[in-house]
């Protein structure tokens, strides 16, 4: 057998081992950043298994050429090692005298040389990052984010949006349409009678409210405003009135109640 | 086979120095044209024959009989003519009278040599051209009912003149492809034919001497085929040879055959040797996909009308291919 096919089977189990070894060091940087963002979002933390899982199935299911990434660390065995390695059951002078050179150059290949020291001390530094980030959320009880909550309130903020942006249920009553679209706050005041005003402390309200007349108004007492959802005013709108019984006044209701009876009398 | 094997061996050990001094002593006798010389040094590793393309005087006949001389080879001319026959070529029957009795001799005809250099074959006769390349072919001529086996090695180095084509006969593509290699022999720069005319003009001239013999060149040509080739580079030849049958390439009317991959393999082997290497790379492929291809490729009328050339399609080719 030539000589260059041993050192050739030797150094594939060296490259297959510093394979398993980047791949193994990634998935367990990649399973500490994704616990510790999960950590940090109040998120449970065993989903942080799932990325470095489908990492190794990517790493497992990818084909590494041999004399590619032989070739790429030592540039003198670019051509030579894989035509070495076809034309191995070949023997001439010349096939011999290629696999004696690619056997010396491949003694010459240490190790070492397919190892990237950079990105190993990189990879661990930033490993020791986020276990001492772990460390540190937990000893100096740094309350995490509460995306739950927050993904909640969103939604119900949103909710709200579409809800008070619909038509309000006021309806008519009698000859009236209650509200006008374009009635001002002091009109309003005026058929209503002045707002409601209610102080409530705290930091977290619920507040349920029934569409009718009206606006509600929040505001923060402290000196800075934040947003607030304000609901629209109740469309108050005086409109003519319509000549039913019930609407009627009482003094007119008087006069002709007087004259019906006049006429009674007199016939 | 084992004299021969040791003989290979021998050759092999100093193939290096061989080719050192083979270029060493051509650059007595040529001024430059080192790709030229190359490459009919490639035809004649490869066991081949070649087609030679240039303008007068630019110094082809010596270039083939200087290499001859070097090779200790048989070298012979055949100048084309519209009236050249094929016994011109191939040899022919005389009658002899001895003893008072007339005997019928065969006289071989130039083709019996090493080296023969046909110039400019497209001004022979179609009839005229189809013996010579019968010979090129079988390596043996047929004259009557006898047939004579050519020299070993042999080598066919035509001549064409790109100008003056008025009442030539072009050869067609298919014998075409019976030269491995076209080879565009150019104009010398400017400081080439300076010294062109320092060495011409002036008193001593310069001899030639022997420096491989016929064996050593035969074991060459053997050890040129066992030069290994990876299978990546094999497929890479196959591939530049199959681009250009494609249909959906708009400049080529008609693409090569297989026998330009075989060709272009070769080619490589031996270049690959010629330039102290034991393996065939990419660049060799590449080096040598213009002297295979730009006799096989037939362009649309579009393209030649456009002015372009074979190289130029051959070129475009390797670079999509990567």
């Amino acid at each position: 057998m030539h000589e260059f096919l041993k050192r050739l089977n030797e150094l594939k189990w060296v490259l297959r081992k510093i394979r398993i070894f980047e791949v193994l060091l990634d998935s367990m940087l990649l399973l500490i950043f994704s616990s510790l963002l999960l950590f940090a979002m109040n998120l449970p933390v065993l989903y942080a298994f799932a990325p470095p899982f489908g990492y190794l199935l990517m790493q497992v299911a990818k084909r590494r050429d041999l004399f590619k990434s032989i070739e790429s660390k030592r540039e003198e065995l670019r051509e030579r090692l894989e035509c070495a390695y076809d034309n191995s059951k070949k023997d001439n002078i010349v096939v011999r005298s290629l696999s004696e050179d690619v056997a010396a150059l491949l003694r010459k290949t240490r190790h070492s040389f397919f190892i990237d020291e950079r990105k190993i001390v990189i990879k661990v530094v930033a490993m020791v990052l986020f276990v001492f980030g772990f460390v540190f959320i937990t000893f100096m009880n740094i309350k995490p984010l509460n995306v739950p909550d927050l993904a909640e309130e969103a939604a119900k903020q949103i909710a709200q949006r579409e809800t008070t942006s619909a038509k309000p249920a006021g309806g008519i009553l009698g000859a009236f349409e209650i509200g006008a679209p374009n009635q001002t706050q002091e009109a309003a005041r005026e058929l209503f009678g002045a707002p409601s005003v209610a102080k409530i402390e705290g930091e977290k309200i619920t507040m349920e409210l029934y569409l009718g007349g009206g606006e509600l108004n929040v505001r923060e007492t402290k000196a800075e405003q934040r947003e607030f959802l304000a609901s629209p005013a109740f469309p108050a709108e005086a409109t003519a009135a319509e000549t039913y019984a019930e609407n009627v006044p009482e003094k007119h209701e008087k006069v002709v109640r007087q004259y019906f009876e006049q006429v009674a009398k007199g016939g | 086979m084992g004299e021969e094997q040791a003989n290979d061996e021998r050759v092999y050990k100093s193939v290096g120095d061989t080719f050192a001094l083979m270029f060493r002593e051509l650059e007595q006798v040529i001024v430059g044209q080192r790709e030229v010389v190359e490459n009919m040094i490639i035809t004649l590793l490869c066991d081949s024959h070649a087609l030679l393309e240039g303008y007068p005087g630019l110094g082809k006949t010596m270039m083939v009989r200087t290499l001859a001389k070097m090779m200790d080879l048989k070298f012979s001319r055949i100048q084309c003519t519209p009236d050249l026959m094929p016994s011109d070529i191939t040899g022919t029957y005389i009658i002899e009278e001895h003893d008072g009795k007339k005997v019928f001799r065969f006289e071989p005809g130039p083709v019996f040599a090493n080296i023969l250099l046909a110039d400019e074959i497209n001004r022979a006769t179609p009839k005229a051209q189809s013996a010579l390349l019968e010979a090129m072919q079988e390596r043996q001529v047929t004259v009557g009912n006898s047939t004579y086996l050519l020299n070993r090695p042999f080598f066919v180095l035509a001549t064409q003149n790109p100008i003056e084509m008025e009442g030539t006969y072009p050869l067609p593509e298919a014998q075409l492809d019976r030269f491995m290699l076209k080879i565009l022999v150019r104009y010398p720069a400017f400081s080439e034919e300076k010294e062109i005319v320092n060495r011409y003009t002036g008193e001593a001239k310069e001899e030639i001497r022997k420096i491989i013999d016929k064996e050593t060149l035969l074991a060459l040509q053997r050890l040129t085929r066992q030069v290994p080739i990876s299978e990546e580079a094999k497929a890479h030849a196959i591939s530049i040879v199959s681009a250009t049958r494609d249909k959906e390439n708009s400049q080529i009317e008609y693409g090569a055959s297989p026998r330009a991959s075989i060709g272009l393999v070769l080619a490589a082997k031996a270049r690959a040797l010629l330039h102290g290497r034991n393996f065939v790379s990419r660049e060799d492929i590449h080096a040598m996909a213009y002297p295979v291809l730009r006799h096989r490729i037939i362009l649309t009328f579009d393209a030649e009308r456009k002015g372009i050339t074979q190289d130029e399609v051959v070129k475009a080719i390797i670079e999509n291919m990567g």
